[in-house]
């Protein structure tokens, strides 16, 4: 039994280490990526294609619904305490800074991470990865940079869609309902806005974006031999996106509040 | 080959550009709002203590936000230093001799703020990091004191009643004085001549009282002699029975009263007799009566029914008019007048 725990433990030590080379090997292949101007410069356009611009529908939609939701409650709740202006307060904290973030982390593990990591999968599977290792092709700079730049981008651009979305045009959808000023309106949300609020935002997006890709790509080159090991690895990078997105997002607002 | 993916590059970049415009819309909307770009004048302020002075707290100037304070710190004398800065849009505001308060609302509810009192002069504002004096410290107590700065009257609500509890107090103080002074027969106005009145009638109301009671104590020593004999019934009927009693006597009278009461009776019983008779005629003619009532309501109603029916006969509606002589057409030459 102490064998067997032992093993473990060593291992998932080992895969840990293995995992953080990864992860450095990566940035340290990211840096000189946009110098270089190779033809993964390519893949990262098609990634941001297929993981930002497709999933905006998605991402606006939500937003609209839930930024209205909000005003609606808001506009009709608050008043009666007296605490009116904590409308522009709750918009801002939900989603500027919580639920943004997170949604679109989600629905990028949904469509893209599994992509990434069923693609490269296959790649395993198919000894693509041997061939173009074979050709003196670095399977990090080009397979797996692109992507995680791509996915990092998307994720930073698709959180201001989604703020814009949620803060701005969900006030238009509300006015059918509940019409307030919009002059007033925009100025109370401008007001409230912190630069911190932005900040935050924008470094959620960057460590969400990076938790995706690496777990997406990781997983992906785990696959060894069978076809049948891609949907494994497939759960596993999103399990793996979840929690550490999870984790991720309680540390970030832990240290904004400290 | 699908649209987006042929121009993927174009979407992309129109993409990317949209969000980065957006952001930076933002960013300027952001840094006019909040005064990014613009010059605040720094200065200094002393207060007693720091509770309820936090960074971050709004200067005011007749409700208006002109400021807000940077750092609050606690110098070697243990008073407190602020440091403040105001907006160059309010800096004219920052003349010579003017002051600050820190304004608490006492029930601890709301935001608190430091009010800005302009001094009165009239030359060049205060050079930046000069030190404004607070009214926690002598020389703001000074400047007010001199009249150097003008403090317009607090307008809160909390403050108004705390500033009438005195007033309110000072008036309950009066009134308690005047009841007592009237509870002891001390006052002369009108009121205090009524209690005196009043203490007088209830005097010789007392000695009237006591000089009832001895009547009123024979009379109910009577009623107690009357209850007592009446409590033995045995008594009355006895004297009722007595064959020597009024009643025995009243009873015996050779049979007079009863003949009387007879006689009436009987003429009672005449007058009754002649009433049925009468009663069973009017029955006896009331089916003619009743045919003779219904032969007029009928006579009445077909009366009604000729007017109604001569009133709408369209004929004689309105009368006859009269008839106008109408010339014949033809006639001899005889007829004729020349």
């Amino acid at each position: 039994m102490f064998q067997e725990l032992g093993h473990r433990v060593i291992a998932s030590i080992r895969e840990l280490f293995y995992a953080c080379g990864f992860f450095l090997r990566t940035i340290k292949e990211s840096v000189p990526f946009f110098r270089r101007r190779q033809i993964g410069y390519r893949v990262l356009v098609m990634q941001l294609l297929f993981t930002g611009v497709e999933a905006l529908g998605v991402i606006s939609l939500i937003a609209l619904i839930l930024g209205g939701v909000i005003i609606v409650y808001g506009v009709d709740l608050l008043p009666q305490f007296g605490q009116g202006e904590l409308i522009y307060s709750i918009l801002i904290t939900v989603i500027m800074r919580e639920l943004g973030p997170l949604l679109c982390a989600f629905i990028i593990i949904a469509r893209s991470g599994t992509a990434i990591a069923t693609e490269l999968g296959q790649m395993v599977v198919s000894h693509q990865i041997e061939a173009y290792t074979s050709v003196g092709v670095d399977p990090i700079s080009y397979l797996v940079v692109p992507r995680f730049l791509g996915v990092i981008f998307s994720m930073i651009l698709l959180n201001i869609y989604f703020n814009l979305f949620g803060l701005i045009a969900s006030f238009f959808v509300t006015s059918f309902i509940q019409p307030i000023p919009m002059r007033d309106y925009m100025y109370d949300l401008i007001t409230h806005i912190r630069s911190a609020d932005i900040v935050s935002s924008m470094i959620k997006s960057l460590i969400f974006g990076a938790i995706i890709a690496l777990s997406a790509t990781y997983n992906g080159f785990r696959v060894e031999q069978s076809s049948t090991e891609v949907p494994q690895v497939v759960i596993k990078a999103v399990v793996q996106s979840f929690v550490l997105i999870i984790v991720a997002d309680a540390l970030i607002t832990l240290i904004y509040y400290l | 080959m699908k649209f987006h993916i042929r121009f993927a590059e174009q979407v992309v970049g129109f993409f990317v550009l949209l969000a980065l415009l957006a952001v930076a819309g933002l960013l300027i909307l952001m840094g006019i709002n909040q005064r990014w770009f613009s010059k605040d004048y720094h200065f200094t302020s002393r207060f007693e203590s720091g509770n309820n002075l936090s960074n971050g707290m709004p200067i005011k100037l007749k409700g208006f936000k002109i400021g807000a304070v940077d750092a609050v710190t606690l110098l070697e004398d243990n008073t407190v230093m602020i440091d403040f800065h105001i907006f160059d849009t309010y800096y004219s505001k920052v003349s010579q001799n003017s002051v600050l308060e820190l304004a608490v609302n006492p029930l601890g509810i709301g935001s608190s703020g430091l009010l800005f009192y302009p001094g009165k002069s009239q030359g060049p504002p205060l050079p930046e990091n000069s030190m404004i004096p607070s009214l926690d410290m002598e020389e703001g107590k000074r400047l007010v004191a001199q009249s150097l700065v003008s403090i317009p009257k607090g307008s809160d609500a909390v403050s108004d009643i705390l500033v009438s509890i005195g007033p309110t107090i000072d008036s309950l103080n009066t009134l308690l004085v005047s009841i007592d002074d009237l509870v002891h027969g001390k006052n002369t106005a009108p009121l205090g001549s009524l209690i005196r009145e009043t203490d007088t009638i209830a005097a010789n109301v007392r000695e009237m009282s006591d000089g009832a009671v001895a009547p009123v104590g024979s009379i109910l020593d009577n009623v107690e002699t009357l209850t007592e004999s009446l409590k033995d019934t045995t008594g009355i009927a006895t004297r009722l029975l007595n064959p020597q009693g009024s009643v025995a006597k009243l009873l015996n009278d050779n049979e007079e009263l009863y003949k009387m009461m007879s006689n009436i009776l009987h003429s009672l019983a005449s007058s009754a007799e002649e009433i049925r008779t009468l009663l069973a005629f009017a029955n006896e003619k009331q089916p003619q009566i009743s045919t003779l009532l219904d032969q007029t309501i009928d006579a009445i109603n077909q009366g009604e029914d000729v007017l109604t029916g001569l009133k709408n006969n369209p004929l004689l509606r309105g009368g006859i008019p009269k008839t106008t002589a109408q010339p014949t057409t033809f006639g001899g030459l005889r007829d004729r007048e020349f």
